[in-house]
């Protein structure tokens, strides 16, 4: 249970302290203690170091050879470090907000330091990667240890500047935190940019190695935001006049699969909404609403339709859409999904505790899942696919064989938390362990699925039959009935996880660069293609077998060549 | 998913995987409901990522089963666009008459379809909300017509609302589907992206309609 509390999922209480800093990189403990207070916590100061390693002079050393021992080690560290801090890096959380919560929830244990691990062998794989700082600091430091931050984004901008021992580097809104500055060693800060794919993203390219190829692309093109104050009532749904009649009685999509839960629950689900906001505590500040100042913008135009698929009337819609609107700039992400819960919540609660539950389950929870490019969804649910292979090996074969990859049916589970799916009386029990148990429940509830119903899953012949998987996964009525899904709600928690329940993050990394990487690096870009090959600038339109691929302009300055389509 | 051209046997002799896109709140999870279902939601929840359908269907003397994925209009493809794609014999491409954004967009979902789908995939342009259009109409018949006659391919307007032309649109792209097998079955067409280059120059403009 303390697990689902922390936002680092799968860690480990147990905190690291100066003394390992020193084990594992060989520092003078003097040194590693100066690094440590600043920065407040082993991850921190594990940062800092790698930072500052290019002109940190030997003589701050007891053994300057001890970090190329332990470089694989680091590596693997320094890789969940900044996994961590760039998915926590959103919205208004400071740096200094982001290695508090490593202070407050240490991602590793004393026990499992680098230090006591097997020195690695063989080269330092920083090194080859890394351009040299300088020729001076070459000298000084034969490692070469670039001070980049992995790059979580192709856009990344240039490293913010570091100033030195005790301050806190600057870091540009939407960044991953810079680590707190160490000893004046005067190198730069890390600087990755994040926008909303890069939070979805689990990857961690080494220092200096190439950016995903999922993060080449801005997650949104942000227009410019005019913050305001809230024009509409901000209170909870259910308080405005109209509300009861307009949307309970004569049933708006969103109580689609009410069933009398709200009429029978109307005082009873206050309270235990509460607990949701209780447990997002953390994440509780006030909701920043922006001027809409362009209706038809991309994704405003989509919180519009979504609004209007979700309440009846007018002003419902029109409040959901401002906060809807509001926490889109927050995310830098909108995906439909989060409209969902946020309805759900708004029944009862007011916005800032509404967007306290949508944080803490967004950057907690179910990071990378409601975006537009739902890269953290296509990871998790090959994790869900992990786990599968683990607990039900001949279902997950057989699925495979037959081609239904799971990043095309869980989401409904991961991504859309079974609104829409179960039946309100059972959707909030669902909702109840979810806060709870975050994405360990999600997995433990895909496999109630898959254990429920494995006979049914290996009765499906071939893809003739792909409508079964789909129909059981989203628990459609035709498909399973109410027993169905209370025995899956009763079984899910007791699902064990077995060794992996405290490594789903170290998981969701693995299964990205097995299984969604791979795919956005081979995905074309929206925006990437081969210029013009005369001006080298335009989009090419046009083939001519002597000029090759050009574009419109280019094409007219030929008016005597036969052009075909490109 | 299914292998178009086969003949699975069972209840049915053909397997097509349609794919439905266009922007977000088009009709498009109309469309393929009130088709699989027969049904019509007023307010239908916003698609995550991929929902999936079946539907059977009579074709000529042909039964065939009609697997659609209805897509998120807002999902971006990258990560989902391989298993989406794959396989597809059919691309439906869905704009809302009553709004012309979503029209002026068609340009971009073409332009993906292109680099996932298969090379000279046939495609079906569907005006949706025919209904709504007889008040707030954005888009024109002979416009839309032009676009995708320029795209080398059918237009169809439906209502899901009231019914109108949904089984016919779905009827078309199988029509078109059972063409292009037998465009391909007698050219030995490339199946191989990189063939899609020079595709839409070969294809016979007035024989079949493929568009990608």
């Amino acid at each position: 249970m303390e697990q689902h509390s922390n936002p680092f999922a799968g860690s480990t209480p147990a905190k690291r302290t100066a003394q390992d800093l020193e084990a594992v990189t060989g520092l003078k403990l003097q040194y590693a203690e100066d690094c440590f207070r600043v920065s407040g916590c082993y991850e921190a100061a594990l940062a800092s170091f790698a930072q500052s390693l290019p002109l940190l002079p030997k003589e701050y050393f007891d053994a300057y050879e001890t970090v190329e021992k332990n470089a694989s080690k680091l590596n693997e560290e320094l890789k969940l470090v900044y996994q961590k801090a760039r998915e926590l890096k959103t919205g208004d959380l400071t740096d200094a907000d982001v290695w508090k919560l490593f202070q407050l929830n240490p991602l590793f244990s004393g026990q499992k330091s680098a230090s006591a691990a097997a020195p690695a062998s063989g080269g330092f794989p920083f090194d080859k990667k890394q351009p040299a700082a300088s020729t001076e600091t070459e000298a000084a430091n034969p490692l070469k240890f670039d001070t980049k931050a992995p790059a979580a984004s192709g856009t990344a901008q240039a490293p913010t500047g570091f100033s030195g021992f005790g301050t806190k580097a600057p870091a540009a809104s939407g960044t991953a935190p810079a680590a707190t500055g160490f000893v004046g060693f005067g190198t730069k800060a890390p600087d990755t940019t994040d926008a909303g794919a890069a939070s979805s993203a689990p990857t961690f390219g080494g220092f200096g190695a190439p950016a995903a190829a999922a993060d080449t692309e801005k997650e949104e093109k942000k227009p410019e935001v005019l913050y305001c104050e809230p024009e509409h009532f901000t209170g909870p749904l259910l308080d405005m006049p109209g509300f009861w009649e307009a949307e309970v009685v004569e049933r708006c999509a969103l109580l689609n699969l009410n069933g009398g839960f709200i009429e029978a629950n109307r005082d009873k689900l206050l309270p235990r909404l509460e607990r949701w906001v209780k447990r997002a505590s953390f994440y509780r500040a006030p909701v920043k609403y922006a001027r809409i100042v362009d209706r038809d913008e991309e994704v405003t135009r989509v919180i519009i339709k979504d609004a209007d698929r979700t309440f009846n009337a007018p002003e419902h819609r029109e409040k959901f859409v401002h906060f809807l609107h509001a926490m889109y700039h927050e995310f830098h992400a909108y995906g439909q999904a989060m409209s969902y819960l946020a309805g759900l919540c708004m029944l009862v609660l007011n916005e800032d505790d509404t967007a306290a539950v949508l944080r803490f389950v967004s950057k907690e929870y179910i990071r990378g899942h409601w975006a537009a490019e739902a890269v953290g969804f296509a990871t998790s649910a090959w994790v869900v696919h992990y786990f599968m292979e683990k607990r039900f090996p001949a279902v997950a074969n057989h699925l495979m064989e037959l081609k239904f990859w799971p990043d095309t049916y869980l989401q409904k589970i991961l991504t859309g938390l079974c609104i829409h799916v179960l039946p309100f009386q059972e959707l909030f029990t669902f909702l109840d362990a979810f806060m709870e148990g975050g994405m360990a429940y999600l997995i433990k509830f895909c496999l109630g699925i898959v254990e429920r119903f494995q006979d049914r899953f290996l009765a499906i012949k071939d893809s003739m039959e792909a409508n079964k998987v789909y129909e059981m996964m989203r628990l459609d009525s035709h498909a399973t009935n109410i027993t169905d899904i209370r025995a899956i709600l009763a079984r899910a928690p007791e699902i064990d996880l077995g060794e992996n329940t405290n490594n789903i993050d170290l998981l969701r990394s693995e299964m990205y660069e097995k299984h969604v990487l791979p795919r956005l690096q081979r995905a074309p870009k929206k925006d990437t293609f081969e210029p013009c090959a005369l001006c080298e600038k335009g989009r090419p339109k046009w083939w001519n077998d002597d000029l090759g691929h050009v574009c419109n302009e280019c094409k007219d300055k030929h008016p005597n060549e036969v052009f075909e389509d490109f | 998913m299914a292998k178009a051209g086969s003949s699975p046997g069972g209840d049915c002799d053909y397997i097509f995987k349609i794919i439905v896109i266009g922007d977000s709140g088009v009709g498009k999870s109309s469309l393929t409901v009130r088709l699989s279902e027969d049904v019509f939601y007023k307010d239908y929840a916003s698609t995550i990522a991929i929902d999936f359908r079946m539907h059977q269907m009579q074709y000529m003397d042909k039964r065939v089963r009609l697997q659609i994925w209805d897509t998120a209009g807002q999902e971006r493809f990258q990560s989902v666009a391989t298993a989406f794609y794959r396989g597809a014999n059919g691309v439906m491409l869905c704009f809302d008459l009553t709004h012309r954004p979503s029209f002026q967009h068609l340009e971009q979902w073409v332009e993906r379809v292109k680099q996932q789908a298969l090379p000279g995939i046939p495609c079906l342009l569907i005006g949706c909300k025919s209904d709504e259009a007889r008040d707030n109409r954005q888009v024109t018949n002979d416009e839309a017509i032009a676009w995708a006659k320029q795209h080398n391919m059918f237009f169809i307007e439906t209502s899901a609302k009231e019914k109108e032309n949904v089984q016919q649109a779905f009827q078309q792209i199988t029509k078109s589907i059972f063409e292009d097998m037998k465009d391909r079955n007698g050219k030995n067409l490339p199946t191989a992206r990189e063939g899609s280059v020079n595709l839409e120059g070969q294809a016979n403009h007035k024989e079949k309609k493929s568009c990608c």
